[in-house]
């Protein structure tokens, strides 16, 4: 008997983390046009920082959490003052932009992988479990739902209400026409480097308590973040929210449909990019279409 | 490796393999402007159907025609969607498409060996009675001849009418199209030889190292194609080449720099921090790589000017 | 002589919330050098983009020699005889004058096979048609750099060598972009006196997208006038030139 309310529970939860993990690589995406492959490692490199703050150093968790997403933030930033402003200045192609973008990613990585060595680990922390009638979950599951929700709520007011955030969604509309109406174009690609790094940092801190800290962290949810990125539309906030939970839910669909034919619930990766070749064959400019491409 | 010797041939052999994937990326990328982010999962598809033929008894050559077909096969496929958009559409997908496919070997023991991967891959030659050496020239050989034809089909690609299509559609693929050329239908039959070189690059690595597993072709493998063709100039299928032998070249020195010095580092991480940072340095101060591209008429010389002829009546532009 | 080589039928284009085309109706006769004028922004450029069917339609038709046009793609187009050239030059940078020309031939070639296998043929085409490209590059005073890197040249000349590109493929008619734009004065008037020449001689159709009205004027055989994605006159240039809605067009914009 399948719990079908535990199965939307998770979907949701999923769906949080997501989103948490995207909103950053679809915003930058929209504003400086092309896809940040090193987004991936912002995740890993979050987790790290919160494990070296809170195991290693055993700070008080909320600072921990505190100054690892700050990191992330800084990281992010940046990548984008010291390597992809002065490539896009010097007019790098959007290939070159790519290329030099997995560079950075592996470096992150290695460095990572440097300082913390390869293996596997866990902050140690056993989350009771809570019943909330048929459904059971973790404190950690529900921080992460409370989190994401007031997040996406307070992006919300950010992109609709204030003036850097229509300056954002103006930029990731048309660049050239934002630019021309006064709009610091560093200014804003800065600070929303910035924040997708930190998000993504802080879903990787949540990824990493669930199950465990692994170099690969941030790669292995790669497919899952490009996948909502197109499935949204390339630069909206609006449509990542939606594609996180649509991929939220196919997911933990699709694991029930997976066991039920007898494969290994590793294939969930592969839902994802099922939905990508979907989006590219079905809906190219994705749900929620912002950034124009001229010809 | 204890004897030196040894060392530099297993580098040599190599940067033969990657040879083939660096031009195999060259008419991809430095002639159409196709960026294929997936040289892994080609490079992974050839390796493994020759390791799972290998396995059947079947000879190298059998193995190896194999892996082109089925790799050009699946590179048309899964390209389809991503061709007819922009170049970071193709990116992402290949990228993960390098990522389900590694899922599908680590999952299906039955078929691939999961993540123990296959061992026991029979060479191509097996000539009875040599010395470990001896063995490794021959390898060198075959792999530098299939390195040299690869070469000369895309030298030979790239000079005809055909290669100027190509470099129109890397050009401007909107000029491409509105005089006339298909240009969904080329960056498919590109993909597709592009691909097809890739497994036949992977086949050639299966049969060489005798052991495969799925950690083998992780996206540094990608990575690292794309350094070689970046390094030694793309629209250049020398510079393609060269960029195989320096890329290669670096990272065994690396190594034993490392080793030399008793750095404390572990000489993977080494090796990949090093190359993404001279990637990074590359693209900064020297985008158009080593070897420029030569911008020249592809066949017949500038010499040969047909002065003559601008003398003659201007037939075609005075008909009436 | 009076048959209509090209006529669009009611044609829509709107991005987003702005209608680029809104409902241009019109007709060119073969044979024909035809003026498109109007503002910045009046849709002239996005009006060629459909023609061209870089840009489909929202509604309405395109007819080229009796034959439907729209929803084909840029290269089937381009093989019932229609090309054009961009308003920015669209020039391929890495490759040399000649080849820039060449490209635009259908040549045996140009197939994946016959070029590996069929060398002879297509070495004897490319020999004839090059001949062909240096008489157009002479033609246009561009035969000194045949064999520069096309990012080489001036704005004016990558203006030619658009031109250039459109003429050898000996199509039936040709839609010119702005073929002054960042022209010096002289070599604008040279580029309309050797258009007027192509006409006449080699029986193609110019439909011409001009800002420089008075220039223009001195050459074409009628003229449209687009406004807001609309024409909203047409006629004889000097029929047009006093045409009231035009005036105040003008004087509203220039
Ligand atoms: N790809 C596009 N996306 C959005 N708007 C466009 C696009 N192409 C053109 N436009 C808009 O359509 C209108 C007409 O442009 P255009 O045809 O270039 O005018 P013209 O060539 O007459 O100066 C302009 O307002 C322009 O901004
Ligand atoms: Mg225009």
């Amino acid at each position: 008997m399948i719990n079908w309310l535990q199965v939307l529970t998770n979907s949701i939860i999923w769906g949080c983390m997501y989103m948490l993990a995207t909103v950053g690589l679809s915003l930058s995406y929209g504003l400086s046009r092309f896809p940040n492959f090193a987004h991936a490692e912002y995740i890993t490199f979050g987790a790290y920082m919160a494990f070296l703050f809170l195991v290693m150093l055993n700070l008080d968790i909320y600072l921990a959490v505190g100054l690892a997403v700050s990191l992330s933030a800084f990281i992010g930033g940046l990548s984008y003052l010291l390597l992809f402003k002065p490539l896009k200045s010097r007019g790098a192609s959007l290939v070159h932009l790519m290329v030099s973008s997995i560079g950075l990613g592996f470096l992150i990585r290695h460095f990572l992988m440097q300082t913390f060595g390869g293996g596997i680990k866990s902050f140690r922390i056993v989350w009771p479990t809570i019943s909330i009638g048929p459904i059971v979950t973790t404190p950690l599951l529900l921080a992460i739902l409370i989190v994401a929700l007031v997040i996406a709520f307070m992006l919300h007011i950010l992109l609709t209400k204030t003036k850097l955030g229509k300056a954002i969604r103006a930029t990731a509309d048309n660049p050239e026409l934002a630019a021309a109406s006064g709009i610091d174009l560093n200014k804003v690609s800065l600070f929303t480097w910035s924040l997708g790094a930190a998000l993504a940092g802080f879903s990787g801190i949540f990824l990493a308590m669930r199950s465990s800290l692994v170099p690969l962290l941030g790669w292995k949810v790669l497919l899952q973040t490009f996948a909502i990125t197109l499935l949204g539309g390339i630069g909206s906030f609006y449509g990542v929210l939606i594609a996180s939970f649509i991929l939220g839910l196919s997911e933990n669909v699709g694991v029930v449909i997976l066991t039920w034919l007898g494969l290994s619930a590793d294939y969930r990766s592969a839902i994802a990019f099922i939905i990508l070749v979907a989006t590219l064959i079905l809906k190219p400019e994705g749900l929620m279409a912002v950034a124009r491409r001229r010809v | 490796m204890a004897d030196p010797l040894m060392y530099l041939l297993d580098a040599v052999a190599y940067a033969g393999i990657f040879g083939i994937l660096s031009i195999s990326l060259n008419l991809e990328y430095g002639y159409t402007n196709l960026a294929n982010f997936g040289k892994a999962a080609f490079f992974m598809m050839g390796a493994y159907i020759t390791a799972i033929m290998s396995g059947l008894k079947y000879p190298f050559i059998v193995n190896s025609l194999l892996a082109i077909l089925i790799t050009s096969v699946i590179g048309a496929l899964t390209s389809l969607p991503a061709l007819r958009l922009k170049e970071d559409f193709l990116a992402i997908t290949m990228i993960t498409l390098g990522e389900v496919m590694k899922l599908i070997i680590k999952n299906e023991e039955w078929l691939a060996g999961g993540v123990w991967g296959i061992s026991g891959i029979a060479s191509a030659i097996t000539i009875p009675g040599l010395t470990f050496r001896e063995r490794l020239i021959v390898q060198i050989a075959l792999i530098y001849s299939i390195l040299i034809v690869c070469y000369f089909i895309c030298e030979l690609i790239v000079k005809t009418p055909y290669g100027r299509i190509l470099k129109t559609i890397r050009e401007d693929e909107i000029v491409a199209s509105t005089y006339g050329k298909n240009v969904f239908k080329y960056k498919i039959q590109v993909f597709t030889v592009g691909s097809a070189m890739s497994g036949l690059a992977g086949s050639l690595f299966a049969q060489y190292i005798g052991t495969i597993n799925p950690y083998m072709f992780e996206p540094t493998v990608t990575f690292v194609v794309w350094m070689m063709v970046i390094l030694g100039g793309p629209a250049n299928n020398l510079g393609a080449i060269l960029g195989a032998f320096m890329v290669e070249g670096i990272q065994r020195a690396s190594r034993l720099f490392k080793d030399y010095l008793n750095l404390p580092l572990d000489p993977v991480n080494l090796q990949v921090m090093f190359t993404a940072i001279l990637v990074i340095t590359v693209i900064f101060y020297r985008p158009q790589g080593l070897l420029k591209e030569k911008i020249k008429p592809y066949e017949g010389s500038p010499h040969k000017i047909i002065a003559p002829k601008f003398m003659e009546v201007k037939s075609w532009i005075r008909r009436s | 002589m009076d048959t209509p080589i090209l006529t669009a039928e009611s044609l829509v284009k709107k991005f987003g919330g702005l209608i680029a085309i809104n409902g241009v109706t019109l007709s060119i006769k073969k044979g024909e050098m035809v003026g498109l004028i109007g503002p910045n922004g009046s849709g002239k450029t996005t009006l060629f983009n459909i023609l061209t069917g870089i840009y489909k339609p929202d509604s309405g038709k395109v007819f080229f020699n009796s034959e439907r046009i729209d929803g084909l793609q840029p290269h089937q187009i381009y093989h019932k005889g229609l090309v054009r050239t961009f308003q920015t030059p669209r020039i391929l940078q890495r490759m040399t004058v000649l080849d820039n020309l060449l490209i635009s031939v259908k040549n045996p070639g140009d197939k994946f096979l016959p070029a590996l296998f069929k060398r002879r043929s297509w070495l004897k085409f490319e020999n004839d048609i090059r001949d062909k490209a240096l008489e157009i590059l002479e033609f246009l005073g561009l035969e000194k750099y045949c064999y520069t890197p096309a990012a080489e040249l001036s704005g004016g000349q990558m203006k030619l060598l658009e031109i250039a590109r459109a003429l050898i493929s000996e199509p039936s008619m040709i839609l010119l972009d702005e073929p002054t734009a960042g022209v010096n004065p002289v070599l604008a008037n040279d580029i309309y006196v050797k258009l007027r020449e192509i006409k006449e001689n080699m029986d193609i159709t110019l439909f011409i997208v001009e800002h420089r009205i008075e220039l223009l004027m001195g050459y074409v055989d009628k003229v449209h006038v687009m406004h807001r994605g609309k024409i909203i006159a047409e006629g004889r240039p000097d029929d047009v030139i006093n045409d009231e809605d035009v005036i105040k067009v003008y004087l509203g914009y220039v």
